[in-house]
């Protein structure tokens, strides 16, 4: 058994030497950095022990990077997981040409990020833009309304353009959670006297759970983490409005040259991260790991 | 009855026009003259043209940055599979201490923010001299590629009975041949699943390739793109012609391969 | 009255037809059983009258009401399926409780009626324990308690043994049947196992391909069979067949003659005969008609002799001190009583 084990270990170390070289070794260098004072381009590069969370504390920007990131998290998970499970819903029923909607469903997956940005940058425009058109045609605004340019509107847009392009991901895994339901179950309850309304919310959303758990869990890391929508759609503005930490960690490495101070705030963000997974896991996923068929 | 199919139906139809009407907007801009750009109403084009198209070439290696794509996409699908098929099946069937361990790290590495670690993994790419090339965006895309190859992977693997493995091992396969010759044949549709999964994230990766990359040599698609602003205002149509050209192949794949991408993502939970 | 009628009800789906035309009366309290292979169209048939799913042409009747176009909720039938279909995220108690609190039923009369009907069924010390925790035979009462407790007009049981053990559905079946003259409700039992119909039905219904065969008693079933399909169906071991030839008014087989009165039919025929019903004579008269002995399978109670004769292979039963080689010439007798004959091309019984 034990020279089973040692080939094992053959199978699994290309795989594991690679995310060790470009991801762990690169992580644990981030964790010094933090707790150092470098910036390569003067070649400075000395020990600073905790002086950068010091600072952490009384960066006004990095606390409003924060809420912005939250505020854009929150907003944005909750927007996909609704759409996510009306779509899934939908595409649980067998129709025809339901291949067919599926593969429209993965359209905004499929394109790179850049490139909806771009789409929906067009879709903003003040002045050429489809959305201040169509609008003022349906008499919803009065004059054009500057979807980017505004510190209000901006973040919003940035959720919408991020929501289209993710609540493809949600549905599948939504749409996956459903098939695992046993169809029996709706059945037994049509029988019991159950309608529509009271199978959904008393049998299919309770069996739900885990996979409502599982997508909430990674949208909100994923979103907590966003960086190319924004960096393209506003590229952090307008007035910072839309600033979420990884514009502002990318500003401070690759702008200020700042890497010290940029990696601690990568590791806060990552602390944090994992805080809200437990957190989520926690609150949400009690009993949800636990169900089985009866 | 007949008023709940024609919810479901109008349901359906809303979802599908709101996933749908940015890109066709997008399409239906990229036809436009441009002279036709600045103004609505016209919504349609009244002089439809492939202008655009041509002009995305002019002044810029479009055409380099597709290939590069191509290139970095290829080469990233099959590392992906060639590194993360046998760590799969090793996690899934094979006797192995620390699994737990390796898929909590595997785990970690999905968890941390890639602006994070792009600094020092720059500095290490530059250190290497790798700067601009293709295999620094390969291994890049690769790693970060790999948990999700290897989760889809896994699972397909440990869908296949065990006594299919058993009977080759007492035909007188060795734990190598086992894999290779009985265990990949048949996760075939999830190789293929997890293939175009990461062939489809390296081709739209960007944040490593604006890093890593300074020149066309090695830029892909995605920066394209993003370096589009000229001098002066945005050449709207000319972007709209490049991102359709841009996601073309990503389109085409999930048009052919939906259902395997479907059974990937899901883990094959969802059937036909 | 609490009787249920399926007046030419015919389902279709894009490709197939699952029922053909079918008219079937399931009388007030009777006890009837669609008996037929896997695939048939049983399933489809009591989803029909569940209202699980909808006939393309045709009309269902419950009672005199016609509910053909009515949802599950509306019919007052229960159901017990065949994988059970229990909550899995609620107790015991508000499984078999959930029909009723659907129906508004007073809280205090919810918890009386599901006590009173988990003490019927033995499971009183459950109803705090989720399904997960409960084992095959524990769900299977559970789910029977969940479709009792309503007291429904009409029963419905699809398959509801077929994932248990051989003891275990001894048992239950047992108490299947102790239920229903308990109960006594109006009940559709849906089953591929010709013992179970044959044990627990007032009548029963053999169907094949979507289209009904035959509707009678057991002992109807049994004796008198429409058909060769039904005649095989029904009996373990199963009927045999032998191929032989009607002429001058006698039917003829290897090694026999049979007078059989009025045979309005000549030419070859189909010829069954249950194992039970051959007479099997180690030394006797050594004319007549010989079969060699290919095994002899001792089952304690008595013993099954598989012998080859008339160019195909008959099982006979045997008193359980047979003892025979193969290859042994054993001489076969049968009583032409017992005889039945077949159309050899439409199966349809001839006498």
């Amino acid at each position: 058994m034990t020279r089973e084990t040692n080939q094992a270990y053959f199978f699994v170390a290309p795989a594991f030497t690679l995310v060790t070289l470009l991801a762990l070794v690169p992580l644990i260098a981030v964790v010094w950095m933090s707790l150092r004072r470098v910036m390569p381009v003067f070649g400075i590069d000395r020990w600073a022990s905790f002086a950068n969370f010091a600072h952490l504390f009384s960066d006004s920007r990095f606390w409003s990077s924060l809420e912005t990131t939250l505020y854009f998290a929150v907003v944005a998970v909750t927007l996909e997981i609704a759409l996510g499970l009306g779509i899934a819903l939908l595409l649980h029923r067998s129709f025809r040409g339901r291949g067919l909607a599926r593969t429209a469903v993965l359209i905004p997956w499929a394109l790179p990020t850049v490139v909806a940005a771009r789409m929906w940058e067009w879709i903003y425009n003040p002045d050429f833009g489809i959305m201040n058109y169509l609008l003022q045609k349906l008499s919803l605004t009065s004059g054009p309304v500057s979807w980017l340019g505004d510190p209000f509107w901006a973040i919003h847009a940035a959720i919408l353009a991020d929501a289209w392009k993710t609540t493809p991901f949600a549905a599948l895994i939504l749409l996956a959670g459903l098939a695992a339901i046993p169809p029996d179950l709706a059945r037994a309850a049509r029988v019991d006297g159950a309608g529509s309304f009271r199978v959904f919310f008393e049998i299919t959303l309770p069996l739900l759970r885990p996979a409502l758990v599982v997508t909430a869990l990674f949208r909100f890391l994923d979103s907590f983490r966003v960086f190319d929508a924004i960096y393209v759609l506003t590229g952090g503005g307008p007035a910072n409005t839309t600033e979420t930490l990884a514009v502002y960690i990318y500003k401070v490495v690759f702008q200020t040259l700042r890497f010290g101070y940029g990696s601690a705030i990568a590791v806060t963000m990552f602390l944090l991260a994992g805080a809200a997974s437990v957190l989520i896991v926690g609150l949400a996923g009690r009993g949800a790991f636990g169900v089985r068929e009866g | 009855m007949t008023f709940r199919r024609l919810g479901w139906t109008a349901a359906l139809l809303a979802a599908l026009g709101f996933l749908l009407a940015p890109p066709a907007w997008q399409l239906i801009t990229s036809l436009k003259p441009q002279e036709e750009l600045g103004s609505l109403p016209p919504l349609l084009p009244e002089q439809p043209t492939l202008a655009q198209y041509r002009s995305v070439f002019e002044g810029r290696p479009f055409g380099r940055y597709v290939v590069n794509s191509a290139i970095v996409a290829t080469l990233t699908m099959t590392l992906a599979i060639a590194f993360g098929a046998p760590a799969a099946y090793a996690l899934a069937r094979l006797p192995l201490r620390g699994s737990g361990f390796l898929l909590f790290g595997f785990l970690v590495v999905a968890m941390f923010p890639p602006i994070a670690i792009v600094s020092p993994l720059y500095l290490g790419i530059r250190a290497v001299g790798l700067r601009d090339t293709w295999w620094a965006l390969v291994a890049a895309d690769t790693t970060f590629a790999l948990p999700l190859t290897i989760w889809i992977l896994s699972t397909f693997f440990r869908e296949i009975p065990r006594d299919l493995i058993r009977a080759a091992r007492v035909d007188g396969a060795t734990v190598g041949q086992a894999f290779f010759f009985v265990a990949l044949p048949a996760a075939a549709p999830g190789i293929a699943a997890a293939a175009i999964l990461a062939f489809v994230f390296a081709w739209n990766e960007f944040l490593f390739a604006l890093i890593f990359t300074s020149s066309p040599a090695a830029q892909t698609v995605p920066v394209g793109i993003a370096l589009f602003p000229g001098l002066n205002e945005m050449p709207w149509g000319e972007i709209a012609a490049a991102s359709l050209m841009a996601s073309a192949p990503v389109l085409l794949l999930i048009l052919v391969f939906q259902r395997r991408i479907v059974q990937g993502l899901t883990a094959g939970a969802v059937k036909e | 009255m609490a009787r249920v009628s399926l007046a030419g009800v015919e389902k279709r789906y894009r490709k197939s037809l699952a029922v053909r035309r079918l008219d079937l009366e399931v009388r007030d309290r009777e006890f009837l059983t669609l008996l037929g292979p896997s695939g048939c169209g049983k399933s489809t048939v009591l989803n029909i009258v569940a209202g699980l799913e909808t006939p393309t042409t045709g009309r269902v009747f419950i009672g005199d009401r016609d509910v053909t176009e009515l949802p599950p909720q509306d019919r007052d039938v229960s159901m017990v399926f065949q994988s059970y279909a229990l909550y899995p995220h609620k107790s015991v108690f508000e499984n078999i409780a959930f029909s009723l609190k659907l129906r508004r039923v007073a809280t205090e009369e919810i918890d009386r009626r599901v006590r009173d009907v988990a003490a019927r069924l033995g499971v009183e010390a459950l109803l705090a324990r989720r399904p997960g925790e409960l084992s095959g035979g524990q769900r299977q009462r559970v789910a029977l308690g969940r479709a009792l407790v309503r007291k429904p007009t009409v029963f419905l049981l699809d398959e509801p043994l077929s994932n248990l053990d051989a003891q275990l559905r001894t048992d239950t079946r047992a108490e299947i049947k102790r239920l229903h003259a308990e109960f006594a409700t109006t009940t559709l039992y849906v089953t591929h196992d010709q013992v179970e119909a044959m044990t627990l039905s007032d009548r029963i219904a053999v169907m094949k391909d979507g289209e009904l065969q035959q509707v009678g008693t057991p002992e109807e079933i049994y004796r008198a069979p429409a058909n060769r399909f039904v005649a095989g169906f029904v009996g373990n071991p199963g009927m045999n067949f032998v191929a032989g030839r009607v002429e001058e008014g006698s039917v003829h087989l290897p090694g026999m003659r049979l007078r059989l009165p009025e045979i309005p039919f000549s030419g070859d025929v189909l010829v069954g005969i249950r194992p039970e019903d051959i007479e099997l004579a180690v030394d006797g008269p050594k004319d007549g008609a010989f079969g060699e002995v290919y095994a002899v399978e001792l089952l304690g109670a008595d013993a099954l002799v598989v012998l080859t004769w008339a160019g195909t292979r008959v099982t006979a039963r045997g008193p359980s001190s047979f003892r025979a080689a193969p290859g042994e010439r054993i001489g076969i007798r049968f009583s032409r009583e017992r005889v039945l004959l077949f159309n050899p091309t439409t199966g349809g019984r001839v006498s």
